[in-house]
Parts: C-alpha cells; structure tokens; sequence
C-alpha cells in the first residue's frame, strides 16, 4: 500500500518537474508578448537574462525567498539522510554477512526502514522546490532549465532508477536472505551508485550558480553541458556532501534509537537501541572528523575561483557566522565525546582506561579555546592600552590558520582515542607482543601529535600559500594514525580473548540526550552552512553572470537568517518524528534476546 | 582528608581561570616586556564558559562521580549542619549578580569595545579617474620587471619614508610617531595576519582609496588611512607594495592557479 | 509521553540556544543593500560622488522623474535611448556621448522632448523642465556633475565624470539626514521653496511661464475652502489638503500626482504659514 502510495507520490512529482519544465518558456513567451524589455532583450541574445523587479512574481502571502528557502533546506535536509543512510547500512549488512551475525542484518533493515519513511518527504518537497521556483523565479528556472535542460531529464529518469533499487532494496530484504544475500548486496551497491550520481547531478546547479562554468561573461552558453556540470566547485562540493550526508544519516538514525532507548521498558529493547545509537554516533562521528578538511578543501577552491567570493566568505559579515559555526561543531564534539565518556559505563574493564578521560577532556579544552580564539579580538580601550596594541602576544598568534588547523587535528584525535580506547577495554592478552603494539600505538600518536604540533609552527614561518599546503600532511598525519590504529586493533581483536561483557543497555538516559544534540545541532549547522554557501553570490542567481533583481536581492543579517534556520530545523524535526512514528507504526521485530551480555563491536 | 568530588571540580575551575587571567598575561609580558597583556574580557567569558561546560560534562559522564557531585549538592542545600555556609554561598551569589548588573549598565567613560569583521571585503573591480581596475586579475606590473626591481623597491621606500612611516612606523612595525593617536592603530606589516595573508591587488586597492574607500557594510571603519591616490601615481603605490614586502621578508599571497 | 515532550522540549530548548546566541552573542550587522551597478561599488571617489548625486536627485528631481513615466520621461533606459535621441531630426543639442546629452539635457532642456511630454500646444517642441542651473532648481556645476554620475550609474553604464576640486560646494560631504533646507522666511518662499508653483496658480506668485495646469488653481481657494467638506473650516482643509493630498481631489483633477511627503519635508511653521496665505483674502 505504502509502495504504491510512494509510486504515486513520484509519478506527480515527474509530472510537476515536466509541468514546471514547460512553464517556464511559457512565461518568458508571455512576458516577451507583453512587451517587459528585459525579456525581450533575452529573445534578442541567448546570454543571462537581465531582470528586473517586474521579472519576478509576487503572490501575496507569500515571500518569494522564504518560500524557495524553506523549501530547498527541507529537500536537502531529507536527501542529506535519505542518501546518506543506505551508504553506512550498506557496510553494516555486508559486516553482518561476513561474520555471520544476524544482528548486523537487523539493524541494518531497521535503518532503511527509517529512511524509506524519509523517501517519500523528499520526493515531496523536491516537488514543492521546483514548484516554488518555476512560479517565484521563472527566469533563473528559465535560465538554468537552457543550460541544465538534458542534466535534469538524466536526473529525472536517475531518480526513477533511486526509487526502483531503494524499493527493491527494502522490500526484498527477507526473501534475499542467504544464498541470494550477494545479490541484495548488489542491490545496495547499486542504489548507493545510483544515489551518489543524483547528488552529483543536482550540486552541479548549485555549484554553477556558485562558480559559472561553460558559460561566457554575458551568460552565453557554450554549449557544452559536461563543462557546465563539472565546474571549479563541483567535486569539492560532491565530496564534502557525500561525507556530511553519512554524518548527517548517522546524527539522525542516533536520535531514534535515543527515542526508542528512552521509551523503551524490556532490558532487550534497551540494549538493542544503545547498540544502535553507539553504533549510529561511531559513524556520524568518524564520517565527521575528514569533514573540516573538505571544508577546508572547498574554502581553499572558491578563494582559487574567485579571492572576492572567498574574502565575502571569510571576511566580511559572514565571518561572524563562523563564529557560529564554531559554537556548532563544538556542541557536535563534546556531545560525541560526552557519549562516548558515558559508554564507558558498559563495560566491566573499563576501569583500566577511565582515568584517562580526564586528561582527554583537557586535551579537547585547550584545542577548543585555541579554536574559538578570533583573529580580531574584540576589546575595550582600556584592554587595549594594556595589551599595547591590538596585537596580542600570546592570543595574536593562535588566531591565523596555523592554529586552528593544528588544534582541529588534535581535536580529532583526541576523540578518536576515545573510540578507540572503548574499542580496547573489551579485548585482553597477556601475550607480549600485544604490549608492544600499544607501546606502538602510543608512541604514534605521540609522533603524530609532535608532527602536527611542528608543522603548525612552521606555517608562522612561511608565505600564505605554501602555508595552506601545510594543512595537508597536518591531515595526512591524522588519517594515518586513524587507519592504522584501526587495522592494528582488528589485528589485536581477532587474536585475544574477549575479557568482561559488554553490557549494553547499561547507559544514562542523560547521554541519549548527547544524541539528540547531535542530531538537532547537525541539522541546525547544515542549515547554517547551507545559507552562507548560498548566500556568499550575494545579489546573484549565477555568480557574475545573473544578477538577481527582485526586491529580496540584499542580504538579510544574521539574526534573521539563524531564525529562518531554526524555523526550518523546527519544521524538520516535526516531520522526522512523524516519520519515527509511521517506522513504528508497523510494529517492529522484537529486540534479539541475548544482546545485553554479547560483546558486539561494530 | 580526602577532599569532595564537587570541591575538587571547583578547585580545576579556579586554575583554569587563574590561568587565563594571569598566567597568559604573564607569558605575554615575558615575549613584550613592559605591558600587561590581559585576555579580553569578552573572550575570558567565553572561554570560561566552556571550560565550566566541559567539566559539568566530565562530571556527568561517570555515574558514580555524577552521584556523588548530586550528593554532594544535596548536602550542601539540605543539611541542617551547612546552613551558615549555604546562606553564605547564596548571599554572595546574589551580591555578584547584583553587582555584575550595576558593573554592566553603570556609566563609564570608556569606548565601547569595537565588533568588526577582520578583512573588509574588496569590490571586484574599483574606478580611479574613470580607470578601471580588476582586482581578479590585477597584478603588480613592477614585479616582473625584474632588472629595475632594487631601483623600484628603493623608490618605494623613499615613498614610504616621506608618507607612510609616521604612523606606519619605521619599522613598518604600526608603532609610528602619530600610532597612539589612531583607533584602530596602524597596521603592522611585520605581523604575520596583515600583507603576508594578501594578494597585491588587495593592497593597491587600500593604499589607492583609503579609510574612505572601505564598503559601508560592516563599518564604521574609523580608518584614518589616506586616499593616496590624490597623493601618489599608480607606479608609486606599486613600488611602496614592493618595499613593504621586501622590507618585511613576506612574499604577496600567490594568486591561486 | 512525558518523554517525548521531554525530548521535544529539550530539542526547542536546544534551537532556542543556538538562534538566541545568533542574536545576542554576536553583533547583528546589517549586510550593504546590492549595489546599485556592480561596476561602482566599492569606489571611494566615484561611489561617493554617486551618493551625493541619488542625493540631489531624491530631493529635485523625484518629484517629476518619478520612474512611473507619468509626469516626466523615465530615466532608467537613458543608456540606450541617448543615441536614438540625438539621431531623431526633432533634436537640437550638439551632444556626442551620454554625459553631453544629460548635461545639455539638464541645462538646456528643450534641445530634446521626449514625444508627449513637452508643453501642451507647442507639438512637443518645448519642455516644461525648469533650467536646472536657475530659478529654484539652481544646481552648481558640481552638482550637475554628481547628477550625471548618478544617472550613468543607474543606467548601468560606466561614470565617466569625475568630482572637480571646489564645485560640488556642500555636496562632497554629504549629511547623513536628507536636510529640509533653510526656513522659509515668509509665505511666498515657502511656496517657492516647495515649488507649489510648478502646478498650481497661485496668490501673490507669478505663475512660472507655462507651467503646466497639473494641479488646480489656488489664487481663488480662499472663497471655497470653507465649503468643500462638511465640518471643515478653511484652514484646516487647506492643511489636509497638502498634508494628505489624495484626501479630497478636484473636479478634473487626476488623483496621485501630488506628492504626498509634504509633512516630512515643511517645518509646520513653513505650512501654517502657506496655509494662512492661501486662506487670506486677496
């Protein structure tokens, strides 16, 4: 029922993308027939359009820019979960198709379950974006609709693919059990393939209205549409949502199992869903720490396109909204680190490493306070007297790029010592060659921590650009401890007895609220960066090229934009628990017994 | 005696800001002798802030230290036997809020602290004289010609030193003799934040239009710079651009391919 | 159900703490509105000269160059039409680019009139545009100057005038408030300084030469204002009349054309004034 229901819902949005399609042109043609000047000057030369206030139409009620904001943050807030989740429920079930435990392939449906309720909505209010505007914006959707045209009709029968492999995917869950579980397996590949390229497909429009590619100064289309899609911010973008999308899928799948922890009563309820939810924070956590540096990565490519995009970015009102951003991220990490530091309640050895948290909640101190350090520090006369100047000997220094970078690593590292140190609480061998691989693995991180400590202080000593190549063997430094910790704790994991149990289900209901932070400041930051991305063209549909020329063309402060983000974030959260309802609504499978004394690491 | 849970707590709150408000100035008067440089008191808040959420956070994450702060709590707000140090605790948290609202609405004759973005944002192309200049692709003409490059940089500091260094500083340090009287001070080149961060064109662009030039959009700048193009050709703004880098040993920021 | 709304209160608790923090712990800068024409922004000499010239052209010319093409040709397409223009045999200027033609249209205005805007009954060979230069415009050349950078600019077009040294006296440096000017002393120059004479007859005044009848004839209002509406007295119709133009409109009189901005641009002694003249006896 649910699936033709689906089916329905999609065959309307085909029909609204083709409606909007052909509405399009049509408006032009009837604008040019009422003689608007701007119009006719698009019939004249085939460059951007030059609009005006009468170009835009205004329905009362309605404001055009909170109309198509709302409504693309709501798309992109389910697309980000609904393709994000298949990914990490793509790796749980082959995990769980190795090792043979049914409960990796429990968890897993479950997480789609909770994702093909989110389908839906995102067809449902990609339908209501295009709608929005194809009649608020008809010239950009115009304008885009020329050069994008064949993108969106790949996007269109993509999408159709989307829903056939995520259906398949779903439904076929129980019957391609066993000997046909490769070919389930094949399935989720091929889902995630195909979710991967509709995300791609659909960034090239942002990113074109970013960073216009393809395009002459006047808007003139070259016509080539593969220059279009691929332009200078297109992979950055793909990459730094691909991973946002996994964190993003993993904050929010954390919050239902938090949900269902607290309502839950049996004792093997409650430890189905705090295995769920540590496993749900492991990933937004992990999928979290390479996202500075494709931030990062993507920062350092608009100042390449364009040094004003990136000075409007970084420098101007927007900097502030760093600032911001800079409470988000360390909401996001005390509130990953608070969970992981209670998790260590489950387990009996634990004991062992406890005493280490503290020193790892003073390591994360300092890192924060270095990264909240401004670069301008804002003082009173007085202060400034004192200080003898507004160059501050000791805070000056930590407010450069060097600084940040250097504590974002350790920051990182930090916390996955934490993961790693719950890792290797359960595991014991009393043979000697284990102690010298965590003789090994301390003296990397040391290495590791002195690495990144010394190429911070080298970038004080070198030119701005050779200094921003410095973040990368920074980054290198900490994915390589990362990895190769991993690998040697597999190694260490398979060769030594299990000591103690793992007692899920033994956990505060305090730390399912970290949870829910993560998932609330999750939404919350991607609405936020969502708005500065979009925000930093400015009085621009197209970057240079398409000058926005309705009346909402100016930039709103920030105090405005944060609430439209709460606004948003709001309506998101409503609809998500809806959707938490409707998954339980077809009653779940009960918990599998015999999980609360099982020493399960995912 | 071994000492509670909370004390204890309290006591790392207290070093840590004992830390911040004296242990930083210290250090920094060890680097700059002769000033006393305080963390502001805006940034104190907020580092504070978060040291004391960090904590309730490490107190919170161990069910044994959370229930044996909770008791200590409970002790100190409900035995009969501490009755003198709560009232005394309440009273003196009362008094500080009380006080910390007079200290914040009082009149002082002081500025008030200045909020501003770091970098003004440059326009992408500016007009001197009905010229056009693109700062995407504006480069210093005098960089590449590099047989004239002493010549030029010497003009530059002739330039510098008959215009620039009174406040700029003799040491293109910001510490020159009129620096005190500006608020903002004068840049210091020699930081590593100011020219080493920044393309030519950027710099041309302050040079040629000044405090005046700055977009209204994050001001008021308060800028004392001159226009200095009413004062100095193009080529001379280039050659000073050249010296302040010579001088400093910084390299312009490259324009990235 | 408790703990969901535990759960729902803690995440709206959460937003709260974010937006509020967006709000109070940092500075609510307002971001600068989108520039007029891209190519000017920024610009000390020429974005400043194009500030003081909007300036002027708020306070002179609005009032007839409205944008609605109704009262005066629209402005915003002179990039374009410019060329056209001085290309039509009907002109008669000596320009050769658009800065000429603006400034000759300003100083000289019927070298050029725009079909169906020129004085009635002279087939469009006269226009009823005051001399910019003289009479109560009386602009200085460093204000044409800045006018022109402002049309240029609006028109999306380079500016290709520059501020000369000591021309734009008193408008370099422009204040903030858009200024209501010096008080009329008595009635008259109250009226002159309003330019009320640009559509209307009015007592003690001469009639501007061809001014156009946009507006009806005041010199006789003194024996009717009484009567117009029931329970108003004379002066206090006559004030309405200018405070709130729309109220009441003339027989034939089209409605909308006076500007309504009169209570934000008169010192109330300058309208008691006008009041008092126009409902005295002449």
């Amino acid at each position: 029922m649910r699936a033709l229901a689906s089916m329905l819902l999609f065959v309307l949005v085909l029909v609204a993308f083709e409606a909007a399609l052909s509405l399009a042109p049509w408006h032009e043609g009837a604008m040019a027939a009422a003689g608007a000047p701007a119009v006719e000057a698009t019939a004249a030369q085939p460059g951007a359009p030059k609009l005006t206030v009468a170009d835009y139409p205004r329905y009362r009620g309605f404001n055009s820019r909170l109309t198509v904001w709302i409504a693309a943050q709501l798309h992109l807030f389910f697309a980000a979960f609904v393709l994000g989740v298949p990914i990490f429920v793509l790796v749980i079930e082959f995990i769980g198709w190795r090792n043979g435990d049914p409960r990796y392939d429990r968890m897993a449906h479950e997480f789609i379950k909770i994702s093909m309720g989110a389908f839906s909505l995102t067809a449902t209010s990609g339908g209501i974006l295009v709608f929005a505007l194809a009649v608020f914006y008809p010239g950009l959707f115009a304008y885009l609709t020329r050069i994008f045209g064949p993108v969106m009709m790949l996007y269109a029968l993509l999408f159709l693919a989307e829903t056939a492999c995520l259906y398949a995917y779903y439904y076929g869950w129980d019957s391609m059990q066993g000997r046909r579980k490769p070919g389930h397996l094949l399935l989720g590949l091929a889902l995630n393939v195909v979710g991967t390229l509709l995300m791609g497909l659909s960034n090239s429009w942002a990113t074109f209205m970013m960073a216009p590619s393809g395009v002459d100064s006047q808007g003139v289309f070259a016509g080539n549409v593969w220059v279009a899609v691929a332009g200078p911010l297109w992979t950055p973008l793909n990459v730094h949502r691909f991973l946002a999308n996994i964190a993003y899928g993993g904050a929010i799948v954390g919050a239902y199992a938090a949900y269902k922890f607290i309502a839950a009563r049996a004792s093997e309820a409650k430890a189905h869903y705090d295995w769920m939810g540590h496993t749900a924070n492991g990933i937004a956590v992990v999928a979290m720490l390479p996202l500075p540096f494709a931030g990062y990565w993507m920062t350092k490519e608009i100042y390449a396109y364009s040094q004003q995009m990136g000075i409007t970015l970084m420098g101007g009102v927007f900097a502030w909204l760093f600032i911001i951003q800079a409470v988000l991220i360390g909401t996001i990490f005390l509130a990953a680190n608070f969970y992981l530091w209670c998790g260590m309640a489950r387990l009996d050895g634990a004991n062992r490493t406890a005493h280490l948290v503290k020193y790892i909640a003073g390591v994360l101190v300092i890192c924060f306070l270095v990264w909240f350090t401004p670069h301008t520090l804002v003082m009173t006369a007085r202060e400034l007297a004192t200080i003898g100047g507004a160059y501050h000997p000791v805070l000056g220094p930590l407010g450069v790029m060097s600084a940040k970078n250097t504590a974002v690593n350790i920051m990182i590292l930090a916390t996955f010592f934490t993961y790693q140190l719950f890792r290797r609480s359960m595991v014991h061998s009393t043979r000697p060659w284990m102690a010298r691989a965590s003789r090994f693995q301390v003296a990397l991180y040391v290495a590791a921590v002195a690495n990144i400590i010394w190429l911070g202080v080298y970038g004080y000593f070198v030119p701005a650009n050779i200094r921003i190549g410095l973040s990368v063997p920074q980054v290198m430094t900490t994915l390589l401890v990362i990895i190769v910790c991993i690998v040697v704790d597999e190694v260490i994991a398979s060769r030594s007895k299990r000591i103690g149990a793992v007692h899920w289900g033994r956990m505060p209901a305090r730390a399912q609220y970290a949870l829910f932070t993560l998932a609330v400041a999750f939404t919350w930051l991607m609405g936020l960066m969502g708005y500065i991305r979009s925000s930093i063209r400015q009085h621009w549909h197209v970057y240079t090229v398409m000058r926005d020329g309705s009346v909402d063309a100016f930039t709103p402060t920030i105090g405005h934009a944060t609430a439209i983000v709460s606004v948003c974030t709001l309506l998101f959260l409503a609809l998500i628990l809806f959707v938490f309802w409707l998954s339980g609504l077809s009653r779940a499978r009960e918990a599998p017994a015999g999980l609360a004394e099982a020493g399960a690491t995912p | 005696m071994r000492v509670s849970q909370t004390i204890r707590l309290l006591l790392v709150v207290a070093v840590a800001y004992a830390i911040v408000e004296l242990g930083i100035p210290a250090i920094g008067a060890l680097m700059k002798p002769g000033t006393w440089p305080v963390v502001p008191v805006h940034l104190v808040r907020l580092y504070l802030f978060f040291i004391v959420i960090v904590i309730l956070l490490y107190a919170a994450a161990d069910e044994e230290r959370w229930s044996r702060v909770r008791g200590d709590f409970r002790f100190f707000f409900g035995a009969p036997g501490a009755r003198i140090a709560r009232t005394a605790t309440i009273v003196a948290i009362s008094l500080a809020g009380g006080y910390g609202a007079y200290d914040a609405v009082r009149p002082r004759f002081e500025t008030p602290p200045e909020l501003r973005a770091v970098h003004p944002a440059p326009p992408s192309s500016f007009s001197i004289g009905g010229k056009m200049y693109d700062l995407l692709t504006l480069d210093n003409p005098l960089r590449a010609d590099k047989q004239n490059f002493a010549g030029d940089v010497k003009a530059g500091a002739a330039i510098f030193f008959k215009q620039c260094f009174f406040c700029h500083g003799d040491k293109l340090d910001g510490r020159g003799l009129y620096a005190d009287a500006f608020h903002p001070p004068p840049a210091n080149f020699r930081d590593i934040g100011t020219i080493a961060q920044l393309q030519e064109s950027y710099l041309f662009w302050r040079i040629a239009t000044g405090g005046p030039g700055l977009p209204r959009e994050g001001g008021p700048w308060m800028s004392s710079m001159p226009v200095w193009h009413r004062f100095l050709s193009e080529t001379e703004i280039w050659q000073v651009i050249l010296f302040l880098y010579d001088f400093t040993g910084h390299a312009p920021r490259a324009r990235e391919p | 159900m408790t703990g969901f709304f535990r759960v729902a209160t803690y995440a709206v608790g959460l937003i709260g703490l974010f937006a509020a923090f967006s709000h109070y712990g940092i500075p609510q800068l307002v971001p600068e509105p989108p520039p007029v024409e891209e190519r000017v922004t920024g610009t000390m000499t020429t974005e400043e000269f194009v500030t003081v010239g909007a300036r002027i052209y708020a306070r002179v010319c609005v009032l007839c160059h409205s944008g609605l093409g109704d009262r005066a040709p629209k402005l915003d397409a002179i990039a374009m039409a410019w060329r056209e223009r001085i290309g039509d045999p009907r002109y008669r200027g000596k320009a050769k680019n658009l800065e000429e033609y603006l400034r000759e249209s300003m100083v000289e205005p019927s070298a050029y009139v725009v079909k169906g805007f020129g004085k009635p009954g002279t087939n469009d060979t006269e226009s009823p545009m005051p001399e910019a230069t003289k009479g109560a415009l009386a602009l200085n050349p460093g204000e044409i100057d800045a006018l022109i950078a402002y049309l240029q600019s609006a028109a999306g077009t380079q500016v290709t005038v520059a501020p000369r040294a000591g021309l734009a006296a008193g408008a370099g440096r422009p204040t903030a408030e858009p200024s209501i000017g010096e008080k009329a002393l008595d009635a008259v120059t109250a009226l002159q300084k309003f330019q009320c004479n640009t559509c209307h007859r009015l007592p003690g005044l001469a009639t501007e030469d061809g001014a156009q009848p946009l507006g009806p004839d005041l010199r006789e209002i003194w024996r009717t204002a009484a009567n117009r509406v029931a329970g108003m007295n004379a002066r206090d119709f006559l004030t309405e009349s200018i405070l709130f133009p729309n109220k009441v409109v003339a027989k034939d009189f089209e409605s909308g054309l006076m500007p309504e901005d009169y209570g934000d641009r008169m010192l109330v002694a300058e309208l008691l004034m006008i009041v008092d003249h126009l409902a005295r006896e002449h």
